[in-house]
């Protein structure tokens, strides 16, 4: 007896080979071979996993995000929309549920994690995979919460706030998966107290926390070394005309383009900067950093300090942990 | 070449009243999941439904319908135009974004869910296009091509609507113990009937209850059909099908629409489409199919596009131009255009006796009858969902000068024989309704701007004046009101000529004379 996939491909035959043709018009490099090979590797294996009752629906939705992602290239070894498509098997009974949101999430999140600056997309997906064996498989928001938890786990910062407040409502197990590890409600505070602060040990101290953004003819976002400022407990970088909103905590960090630095009250910060390189944290805690001797701004928000200087594109930032 | 399944960026509208959303405030969760991997369903939810539809436009003019026509034009800012031929036919290339009236009215009234006929020789693509507004609906291509109606001599009632159940036939004692078996077509969205006059007549009755009641009806069982976006399709409007359409069920349709001629520049498109088999209604993108709540919604927020009140004038003002025919009554209310035809006499021989006006100038001299509510029903309806596709907050003088010649297209009749198109420049007129109508319209806003009825409209004030409500208005009041309108009427009298927006006016007149006659009766008799 044939897989559900294969019915569906028998039942639809036409149909798919129009599809396919169309697609082939609009792309003359689409390879019948290379597509006919993510059919049978990956398509078919979620069809046949997902559990579903009719597998057409499914593999309607399958093979036409399929062929949109062929004709872009994005299934292309190696590209993080490819490698999420490979993870997909292991989400059938999600992808069977929601079979046009369920793939279309995690191939959009694939792009966003593999994009920013720390992410870890392997690890993301491992998570993802883990998840979906402690969700049940109608879910789908509960896993698509988690997985914007893990994505910041794995390095997406600008998702810090509303993956703590996804965090909240994470049953116990499936947060333990999300972060790595058990969360109770004690940890959840300190998380959202302190940004260098870890589910699980951590690095306590006055210590350089990360080093954000690089010239652009390395790739980075700066044309020229930026300033940095704290505006109602956010950071700002600038050059210029243009201004980003830095996200940065243990996790990693991550730009986003805004219009201009908001207007608001500068934050303070417990740390103190002589302006030639001394960091101290009024506990006793000193750090000697030469390499900040020609500042060029200076802004603080609770324990953490970032320091911009007129020699480097990056932004320092020290901060103290507990 | 674009994709077959790429749909258009959004905003189409680049400045539309709703375009140019700001970057979100706060990078959410959300933000992970979205990007350019579409999941149909759900990026659907989160557009808005106007820009949808612009999708589904776009979507269609650019890779379903080779139909390279921007015939419905709109300015912003200055048009270069240029004359070409001996003709001097003018070609205008508008600075707005216009579009193809065979791809935009078919799918207004999807959005609007009201009738569409569309006209023009075989092979068009006339069904083609409704098949698409099927798919658009959500539908299976097969199921739409199965649930499509075609008109042919031998349709019977029961092929059209449905069949009573043969076993219920021998046993029922009573004629409504007769189940019927309803076709599945009727419960569809969208309907298309195809070449509908080739429909006979009395099969056209069926339909037309149908169309217009929303009903089917079979050996006493009855049909509830849901709104439906409507496709009528004909090969030839002008009476060449099998069978004469019932002037009822004509009058049924809300929109008329030409399909216009193939590009040959295009050919190249088709030899594509031929040797690759494509065939675009079969890969319609997730992301611009409406599912039925969808369908509930864009309908309900047109409804809710506001009609100003000067828009709304000038409407006035233009309907108003058709019904009167002096000659056709005694009293003031029965001349009109109506009164004629309904005593079975051409109203052209008796407008040909009327010597008071400027038949020239008078627009109703060039029409057969006036405009039916229902003709300005569909109107309005119409021009809300231009507004509302074209992304405005409200309608506008474009919107409603862009719909009106489809939807008049076979509601104003024109008489061919009128001395205004005997012009050398308006004898196109006759065999091209939709500028003729276009050409009405711009001819009554100049009046009304000449006779500068937005400053100056003394009749709109006293209605304005009445709507405001009588609570308070004691019987001084009311005999000044009336004197006012009296002294309106008395002007008006020492003018020859009479036109129809005057004789509106006259009758608005007398309906607030009476009104306020009755009211002051009873001033007079509470105690």
């Amino acid at each position: 007896m044939s897989s559900p996939f294969h019915q569906a491909l028998e039942r639809n035959r036409d149909r798919y080979n129009a599809q396919f043709a169309l697609a082939r018009h609009r792309t003359r490099s689409l390879s019948a071979t290379e597509f006919l090979d993510h059919l049978r590797a990956h398509v078919g294996p979620v069809v046949d996993a997902s559990g579903v009752d009719d597998p057409v629906p499914l593999t309607d939705a399958l093979v036409s995000l399929s062929l949109r992602l062929a004709e872009r290239g994005w299934l292309t070894e190696g590209t993080p929309t490819a490698r999420a498509f490979a993870a997909l098997p292991m989400l059938a009974w999600f992808v069977g549920h929601a079979p046009t949101r369920v793939p279309a999430a995690v191939l959009n999140a694939a792009r966003t994690i593999d994009a920013a600056p720390r992410g870890q997309l392997g690890r993301w997906l491992g998570a993802m995979v883990r998840m979906a064996g402690v969700i049940p498989p109608d879910r789908t928001d509960l896993l698509l919460d988690a997985g914007a938890v893990a994505a910041w786990r794995c390095g997406v910062a600008l998702l810090r706030r509303s993956a703590l407040a996804a965090l909240r409502g994470l049953p116990a197990d499936v947060a333990a998966v999300a972060l790595g590890d058990p969360v109770d409600g004690p940890t959840l505070q300190r998380l959202a107290a302190d940004p260098w602060a870890a589910p699980a040990g951590g690095e306590p101290g006055l210590l350089v926390r990360e080093r954000v953004g690089a010239f652009t003819g390395f790739g980075g976002p700066f044309p020229r070394p930026p300033v940095v400022r704290a505006v109602d407990g956010r950071w700002y970088a600038e050059v210029s005309e243009r201004a980003w909103e830095v996200a940065v905590d243990r996790f990693g960090w991550d730009l986003r383009r805004v219009p201009a630095v908001p207007a608001g009250a500068a934050a303070g910060s417990s740390l103190r900067f002589d302006g030639v390189g001394e960091v101290s944290d009024g506990r006793g805690g000193v750090l000697r950093l030469p390499e900040l001797a020609a500042t060029t701004s200076v802004a603080g928000i609770g324990d953490t300090l970032a320091v911009t200087t007129r020699y480097s594109h990056r932004i320092v930032f020290v901060g103290r942990s507990a | 070449m674009d994709s077959y399944q790429h749909v258009s960026q959004a905003p189409t509208l680049p400045g539309g009243a709703h375009a140019g959303a700001a970057e979100p405030a706060e990078f959410d969760v959300a933000a992970l999941y979205s990007g350019p991997v579409s999941g149909g369903e759900a990026d659907g939810r989160a557009l808005p439904l106007d820009e949808k539809l612009r999708q589904a436009y776009f979507w269609i003019v650019n890779h379903a319908i080779i139909s390279p026509h921007y015939d419905v034009e709109f300015a912003e800012g200055p048009s270069p135009s240029v004359s070409l031929g001996d003709s001097k036919a003018r070609l205008t290339l508008p600075s707005g974004q216009s579009y193809s009236s065979f791809v935009l009215i078919p799918l207004l009234t999807f959005a609007v869910r009201r009738r569409c006929l569309l006209v023009g020789g075989p092979g068009r693509g006339k069904t083609a296009s409704a098949v698409l507004m099927g798919v658009l609906a959500g539908y299976p291509l097969r199921e739409v091509r199965r649930a499509m109606q075609h008109g042919h001599p031998q349709l019977t009632i029961a092929d059209l609507l449905g069949t009573p159940l043969p076993a219920d036939l021998i046993k029922a004692e009573r004629i409504g113990d007769i189940d019927i078996a309803w076709r599945s077509w009727l419960s569809m969205r969208v309907k298309i009937i195809d070449e509908y006059n080739r429909i006979p007549t009395r099969t056209q009755s069926a339909l037309l209850t149908l169309m217009s009641d929303g009903y089917a009806e079979v050996f006493d069982q009855v049909y509830e059909a849901a709104d439906s976006a409507w496709y009528l399709t004909a090969n030839d409007d002008a009476g060449g099908g099998t069978y004469q359409v019932i002037e009822a069920l004509r009058d049924r349709i809300d929109v008329v629409v030409h399909a216009l001629q193939f590009n040959s520049r295009f050919l190249g498109e088709l030899v594509t489409r031929i040797e690759q088999r494509l065939r675009p209604e079969e890969v319609v993108p997730p992301e611009i199919v409406f599912s039925e709540a969808e369908h509930e919604r864009v309908s309900a927020e047109i409804l809710r596009v506001p009609l100003p009140a000067p828009v709304l004038r000038r409407l006035e003002f233009f309907s108003a131009q058709f019904e009167l025919l002096e000659q056709a009554g005694e009293q003031f209310e029965y001349r009109t255009k109506d009164t004629a035809k309904l005593a079975g006499v051409d109203p052209h021989l008796l407008a040909a006796t009327e010597t008071g006006r400027d038949r020239l100038a008078d627009l109703g001299s060039q029409t057969l009858n006036g405009l039916s509510v229902r003709a300005l029903q569909s109107t309005i309806a119409y021009a809300k969902a231009l507004a509302y596709f074209r992304d405005r907050e409200e309608v506008g003088l474009d919107d409603l000068r862009a719909v009106l010649p489809f939807v008049l297209h076979d509601k104003l009749v024109p008489d061919d024989n009128s001395p205004a198109f005997e012009d050398p420049s308006h004898r196109p007129y006759r065999t091209d309704r939709v500028s003729w109508i276009r050409h009405l319209f711009d001819r009554a806003c100049a009046e009304y701007d000449r006779i500068d009825l937005d400053a100056d409209d003394p009749v709109g004030a006293m209605l304005a004046e009445f709507d405001r409500g009588l609570d308070g208005v004691g019987e001084s009041e009311v005999t000044a009101r009336l004197s006012r309108i009296e002294g309106l009427l008395t002007d008006s009298s020492r003018s020859r000529k009479l036109y129809g927006h005057t004789y509106d006016d006259a009758l608005a007149l007398k309906y607030l004379h009476q009104r306020y006659v009755n009211y002051r009766s009873w001033l007079r008799w509470r105690p």
